[in-house]
Protein backbone atom coordinates (compact mmCIF):
# COMPACT_ATOMS: atom_id res chain seq x y z
CA UNK A 1 0.00 0.00 0.00
CA UNK A 2 2.75 2.36 0.40
CA UNK A 3 4.59 1.65 -2.18
CA UNK A 4 1.29 2.37 -4.04
CA UNK A 5 1.27 5.63 -2.41
CA UNK A 6 4.83 6.08 -3.29
CA UNK A 7 4.64 5.81 -6.88
CA UNK A 8 1.52 7.82 -6.90
CA UNK A 9 3.20 10.50 -5.68
CA UNK A 10 6.38 10.09 -7.58
CA UNK A 11 3.96 10.41 -10.63
CA UNK A 12 2.39 13.69 -9.26
CA UNK A 13 5.92 14.80 -8.73
CA UNK A 14 7.36 14.14 -12.01
CA UNK A 15 4.29 15.83 -13.55
CA UNK A 16 5.04 18.74 -11.55
CA UNK A 17 2.77 18.82 -8.54
CA UNK A 18 5.02 20.16 -5.74
CA UNK A 19 3.11 19.05 -2.76
CA UNK A 20 3.50 15.41 -3.93
CA UNK A 21 7.27 16.05 -4.11
CA UNK A 22 7.83 17.19 -0.70
CA UNK A 23 5.02 14.33 0.72
CA UNK A 24 7.46 11.76 -1.26
CA UNK A 25 11.07 13.59 0.35
CA UNK A 26 10.06 14.80 3.74
CA UNK A 27 11.26 11.70 5.06
CA UNK A 28 14.66 12.12 2.98
CA UNK A 29 15.47 14.91 4.30
CA UNK A 30 16.83 14.32 8.11
CA UNK A 31 19.15 12.27 6.01
CA UNK A 32 19.86 14.67 3.05
CA UNK A 33 20.94 16.63 5.80
CA UNK A 34 23.42 14.37 7.56
CA UNK A 35 25.32 13.93 4.80
CA UNK A 36 25.50 17.54 3.72
CA UNK A 37 26.54 18.34 7.50
CA UNK A 38 29.07 15.82 7.54
CA UNK A 39 30.27 16.96 3.92
CA UNK A 40 30.36 20.90 3.69
CA UNK A 41 29.73 21.40 7.87
CA UNK A 42 26.89 22.86 9.80
CA UNK A 43 27.14 26.52 8.86
CA UNK A 44 26.12 25.64 5.04
CA UNK A 45 24.40 21.97 5.55
CA UNK A 46 20.57 23.51 5.25
CA UNK A 47 21.64 25.60 1.88
CA UNK A 48 22.83 22.16 0.79
CA UNK A 49 20.11 20.31 1.38
CA UNK A 50 18.17 23.30 -0.12
CA UNK A 51 19.96 23.29 -3.07
CA UNK A 52 19.33 18.94 -3.44
CA UNK A 53 15.98 19.21 -3.17
CA UNK A 54 16.03 21.82 -5.96
CA UNK A 55 17.81 19.37 -8.17
CA UNK A 56 15.52 16.63 -7.47
CA UNK A 57 12.86 18.92 -8.05
CA UNK A 58 14.52 19.33 -11.68
CA UNK A 59 15.40 16.40 -12.84
CA UNK A 60 12.55 13.96 -10.90
CA UNK A 61 11.10 13.16 -14.36
CA UNK A 62 13.49 11.48 -14.79
CA UNK A 63 13.92 9.25 -11.84
CA UNK A 64 12.97 6.00 -12.62
CA UNK A 65 13.03 4.74 -8.93
CA UNK A 66 15.52 1.90 -9.59
CA UNK A 67 17.26 3.08 -6.53
CA UNK A 68 15.47 4.35 -3.27
CA UNK A 69 14.97 8.25 -2.98
CA UNK A 70 16.84 8.28 -0.49
CA UNK A 71 19.97 7.01 -2.20
CA UNK A 72 19.12 8.82 -5.47
CA UNK A 73 19.10 12.36 -3.40
CA UNK A 74 22.31 11.08 -1.56
CA UNK A 75 23.97 11.29 -4.39
CA UNK A 76 22.75 14.59 -5.75
CA UNK A 77 24.19 15.86 -1.79
CA UNK A 78 27.01 14.39 -2.09
CA UNK A 79 27.43 16.15 -5.68
CA UNK A 80 25.84 19.48 -4.44
CA UNK A 81 28.51 19.18 -1.63
CA UNK A 82 31.32 18.63 -4.06
CA UNK A 83 30.34 22.05 -6.05
CA UNK A 84 29.83 23.54 -2.69
CA UNK A 85 33.10 23.22 -1.67
CA UNK A 86 34.65 23.75 -5.02
CA UNK A 87 32.72 27.21 -5.09
CA UNK A 88 34.31 27.86 -1.67
CA UNK A 89 37.87 26.03 -2.66
CA UNK A 90 38.05 24.24 0.00
CA UNK A 91 39.76 21.11 -0.48
CA UNK A 92 37.22 18.66 -1.92
CA UNK A 93 36.69 16.04 0.92
CA UNK A 94 34.56 14.49 2.82
CA UNK A 95 35.14 16.31 6.08
CA UNK A 96 33.49 15.76 9.92
CA UNK A 97 32.31 18.15 11.49
CA UNK A 98 31.21 17.16 14.80
CA UNK A 99 28.81 18.66 17.72
CA UNK A 100 31.98 19.86 19.11
CA UNK A 101 31.09 23.52 18.80
CA UNK A 102 27.27 23.10 19.97
CA UNK A 103 27.32 20.52 22.80
CA UNK A 104 30.71 21.32 24.30
CA UNK A 105 31.23 17.35 24.87
CA UNK A 106 33.55 17.21 21.86
CA UNK A 107 37.81 17.67 21.68
CA UNK A 108 38.75 16.20 24.99
CA UNK A 109 42.45 16.55 26.07
CA UNK A 110 43.60 13.12 25.33
CA UNK A 111 46.50 13.37 27.88
CA UNK A 112 44.03 13.05 30.40
CA UNK A 113 43.63 9.16 30.20
CA UNK A 114 47.53 9.04 30.09
CA UNK A 115 47.50 7.44 33.81
CA UNK A 116 44.27 5.42 33.22
CA UNK A 117 44.58 1.84 33.76
CA UNK A 118 43.53 -0.66 31.08
CA UNK A 119 40.19 -0.86 31.96
CA UNK A 120 36.53 -1.38 30.68
CA UNK A 121 34.29 1.36 30.04
CA UNK A 122 31.37 -0.48 31.65
CA UNK A 123 33.35 -0.43 34.26
CA UNK A 124 35.49 2.72 34.70
CA UNK A 125 33.84 5.44 32.07
CA UNK A 126 30.73 6.88 33.03
CA UNK A 127 28.74 7.86 29.99
CA UNK A 128 30.17 11.26 29.46
CA UNK A 129 33.43 10.43 30.43
CA UNK A 130 33.51 7.63 27.69
CA UNK A 131 31.94 10.15 25.58
CA UNK A 132 34.80 12.29 26.19
CA UNK A 133 36.93 9.80 25.19
CA UNK A 134 35.40 8.72 21.71
CA UNK A 135 35.31 12.18 20.74
CA UNK A 136 38.96 12.66 21.15
CA UNK A 137 39.27 9.57 19.79
CA UNK A 138 37.38 10.13 16.36
CA UNK A 139 39.57 13.52 15.65
CA UNK A 140 42.66 11.03 15.31
CA UNK A 141 40.75 8.75 12.60
CA UNK A 142 41.27 10.13 9.09
CA UNK A 143 38.28 12.38 7.67
CA UNK A 144 37.24 9.72 5.11
CA UNK A 145 37.26 6.77 7.80
CA UNK A 146 35.48 9.72 10.06
CA UNK A 147 32.83 10.65 7.53
CA UNK A 148 31.62 6.87 7.03
CA UNK A 149 31.77 5.74 10.46
CA UNK A 150 29.48 8.77 11.34
CA UNK A 151 27.55 8.29 8.89
CA UNK A 152 26.75 4.68 9.25
CA UNK A 153 26.90 4.79 13.41
CA UNK A 154 25.86 8.08 14.15
CA UNK A 155 22.81 8.82 11.34
CA UNK A 156 22.14 5.35 10.57
CA UNK A 157 22.57 5.53 6.50
CA UNK A 158 22.77 2.27 4.85
CA UNK A 159 25.27 1.40 2.80
CA UNK A 160 24.14 1.91 -0.44
CA UNK A 161 23.43 5.53 1.02
CA UNK A 162 27.04 6.44 2.23
CA UNK A 163 28.24 5.04 -1.08
CA UNK A 164 26.35 7.53 -2.95
CA UNK A 165 26.76 10.13 -0.19
CA UNK A 166 30.60 10.04 -0.03
CA UNK A 167 31.23 8.89 -3.87
CA UNK A 168 32.86 5.49 -3.53
CA UNK A 169 31.70 2.09 -4.18
CA UNK A 170 29.84 0.14 -1.16
CA UNK A 171 32.67 -2.62 -1.36
CA UNK A 172 35.18 1.04 -0.62
CA UNK A 173 32.35 1.54 2.27
CA UNK A 174 32.61 -1.81 3.85
CA UNK A 175 36.30 -1.37 3.83
CA UNK A 176 36.36 2.18 5.41
CA UNK A 177 33.74 1.05 8.27
CA UNK A 178 36.36 -2.16 9.19
CA UNK A 179 39.28 -0.11 8.93
CA UNK A 180 37.73 3.25 10.86
CA UNK A 181 36.35 1.11 12.87
CA UNK A 182 39.89 -0.67 14.10
CA UNK A 183 41.51 2.59 13.71
CA UNK A 184 38.71 4.23 16.44
CA UNK A 185 39.26 0.89 18.91
CA UNK A 186 42.98 1.56 18.99
CA UNK A 187 42.94 4.83 18.94
CA UNK A 188 40.71 4.22 22.17
CA UNK A 189 43.50 2.36 24.01
CA UNK A 190 46.18 4.63 23.34
CA UNK A 191 43.98 6.40 25.44
CA UNK A 192 43.47 4.12 28.32
CA UNK A 193 40.12 1.96 27.19
CA UNK A 194 40.88 -1.52 27.14
CA UNK A 195 39.97 -3.79 23.49
CA UNK A 196 40.53 -7.06 22.84
CA UNK A 197 39.95 -6.68 19.31
CA UNK A 198 38.59 -10.11 18.67
CA UNK A 199 35.10 -9.14 18.50
CA UNK A 200 35.93 -7.05 15.25
CA UNK B 1 36.40 -7.78 26.55
CA UNK B 2 33.06 -9.07 25.13
CA UNK B 3 30.73 -7.66 22.98
CA UNK B 4 29.34 -4.76 24.98
CA UNK B 5 32.30 -2.71 24.35
CA UNK B 6 31.26 -1.94 20.97
CA UNK B 7 27.79 -1.68 21.83
CA UNK B 8 28.95 1.23 24.69
CA UNK B 9 31.20 3.07 22.00
CA UNK B 10 27.98 2.41 19.55
CA UNK B 11 26.11 4.29 21.89
CA UNK B 12 28.79 6.95 21.97
CA UNK B 13 28.71 7.37 18.33
CA UNK B 14 24.98 7.71 18.22
CA UNK B 15 24.89 10.45 20.53
CA UNK B 16 27.29 12.40 17.75
CA UNK B 17 24.01 12.04 15.59
CA UNK B 18 23.95 15.27 13.19
CA UNK B 19 21.42 17.44 14.90
CA UNK B 20 17.67 17.95 13.40
CA UNK B 21 17.54 21.35 10.74
CA UNK B 22 17.56 24.69 12.12
CA UNK B 23 14.56 25.52 9.88
CA UNK B 24 11.01 23.96 10.94
CA UNK B 25 9.30 21.69 7.98
CA UNK B 26 6.86 24.37 6.95
CA UNK B 27 9.13 26.89 6.77
CA UNK B 28 11.62 24.71 4.05
CA UNK B 29 8.59 23.75 2.29
CA UNK B 30 7.56 27.54 1.98
CA UNK B 31 10.96 28.20 0.58
CA UNK B 32 11.27 25.17 -1.24
CA UNK B 33 8.04 26.46 -2.94
CA UNK B 34 9.27 29.73 -3.73
CA UNK B 35 12.57 28.49 -5.40
CA UNK B 36 11.38 25.68 -7.44
CA UNK B 37 8.62 27.79 -9.16
CA UNK B 38 11.73 29.47 -10.84
CA UNK B 39 12.74 25.73 -12.09
CA UNK B 40 11.44 24.23 -15.05
CA UNK B 41 11.94 20.75 -14.69
CA UNK B 42 13.22 18.46 -17.19
CA UNK B 43 11.67 16.46 -19.34
CA UNK B 44 12.50 12.51 -19.45
CA UNK B 45 14.41 13.40 -22.56
CA UNK B 46 16.66 15.85 -21.15
CA UNK B 47 17.38 13.77 -18.58
CA UNK B 48 18.17 10.70 -20.34
CA UNK B 49 20.56 13.08 -22.30
CA UNK B 50 22.53 14.46 -19.36
CA UNK B 51 23.39 11.26 -18.75
CA UNK B 52 24.91 10.59 -21.06
CA UNK B 53 28.45 12.88 -20.64
CA UNK B 54 29.59 13.01 -24.42
CA UNK B 55 26.50 14.95 -25.55
CA UNK B 56 26.80 17.66 -22.53
CA UNK B 57 26.77 21.11 -24.35
CA UNK B 58 29.93 21.53 -22.19
CA UNK B 59 31.81 18.64 -24.59
CA UNK B 60 29.68 19.44 -27.68
CA UNK B 61 30.43 23.06 -28.13
CA UNK B 62 34.25 22.68 -27.58
CA UNK B 63 34.19 19.75 -30.00
CA UNK B 64 31.96 21.47 -32.88
CA UNK B 65 34.56 24.90 -32.37
CA UNK B 66 37.58 22.53 -32.90
CA UNK B 67 36.03 20.33 -36.02
CA UNK B 68 34.99 23.66 -37.73
CA UNK B 69 38.49 25.69 -37.33
CA UNK B 70 39.80 22.48 -38.24
CA UNK B 71 37.90 21.93 -41.51
CA UNK B 72 38.49 25.51 -42.65
CA UNK B 73 42.06 25.36 -42.00
CA UNK B 74 42.44 21.88 -43.81
CA UNK B 75 39.67 22.41 -46.40
CA UNK B 76 41.53 22.53 -49.92
CA UNK B 77 40.82 26.45 -51.59
CA UNK B 78 39.39 26.97 -54.45
CA UNK B 79 42.36 27.49 -56.54
CA UNK B 80 43.68 24.63 -55.18
CA UNK B 81 40.65 22.70 -56.26
CA UNK B 82 40.60 24.18 -59.69
CA UNK B 83 44.20 24.04 -60.91
CA UNK B 84 47.33 23.28 -59.62
CA UNK B 85 50.68 23.65 -61.19
CA UNK B 86 53.26 21.28 -60.15
CA UNK B 87 55.73 21.81 -62.21
CA UNK B 88 56.87 24.20 -65.27
CA UNK B 89 59.51 23.73 -68.00
CA UNK B 90 60.27 26.17 -70.83
CA UNK B 91 62.78 24.77 -73.30
CA UNK B 92 63.18 27.99 -75.18
CA UNK B 93 64.90 30.85 -74.12
CA UNK B 94 63.27 33.48 -72.35
CA UNK B 95 63.40 36.08 -69.46
CA UNK B 96 60.82 35.64 -66.82
CA UNK B 97 57.98 33.52 -65.88
CA UNK B 98 54.97 34.63 -64.27
CA UNK B 99 52.00 32.52 -63.03
CA UNK B 100 48.65 34.57 -62.27
CA UNK B 101 46.07 32.94 -60.36
CA UNK B 102 42.33 34.37 -60.07
CA UNK B 103 40.81 33.51 -56.95
CA UNK B 104 37.08 34.78 -57.80
CA UNK B 105 37.38 32.78 -61.15
CA UNK B 106 39.16 29.82 -60.99
CA UNK B 107 41.91 30.18 -63.47
CA UNK B 108 45.81 30.22 -63.78
CA UNK B 109 47.27 32.23 -66.43
CA UNK B 110 50.93 31.00 -67.03
CA UNK B 111 52.89 34.26 -68.73
CA UNK B 112 56.63 33.48 -70.36
CA UNK B 113 58.82 37.05 -70.99
CA UNK B 114 60.69 37.38 -74.02
CA UNK B 115 60.47 34.23 -75.01
CA UNK B 116 62.23 33.21 -78.51
CA UNK B 117 60.85 31.35 -80.72
CA UNK B 118 62.22 29.18 -83.40
CA UNK B 119 61.92 32.03 -86.07
CA UNK B 120 63.10 34.45 -83.50
CA UNK B 121 60.12 36.35 -82.84
CA UNK B 122 59.39 36.87 -79.19
CA UNK B 123 56.12 35.45 -77.79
Amino acid sequence: MEAIVSIELLERARKGDMDAFLALFEESRATIHAVAWRLVGPDEAEDVVMETYLRAWKSVPGFTGRSSVRTWLCRIAHNCSVDWLRKRRHVVQPQDFGEDDESGTGGGEGGQFADTSQRAPSEVMAGAELQVAIDSALETVSPEHRVVLLLRFSDGLSYSEIAEATGVSIGTVMSRLFNGRRKLIKALANLGIKTSGGWL
Amino acid sequence: MNKGTWLEIEAGLIRRKTPAMRSAVESFQQDFKARATFIRQETVAETALSWFPVLNWRYVVPAAAALLIAGLVMWPSPTALVTQIKSLQVFSPHSSVIIMVDEKEPGTVVWVTDLESGDGNAG
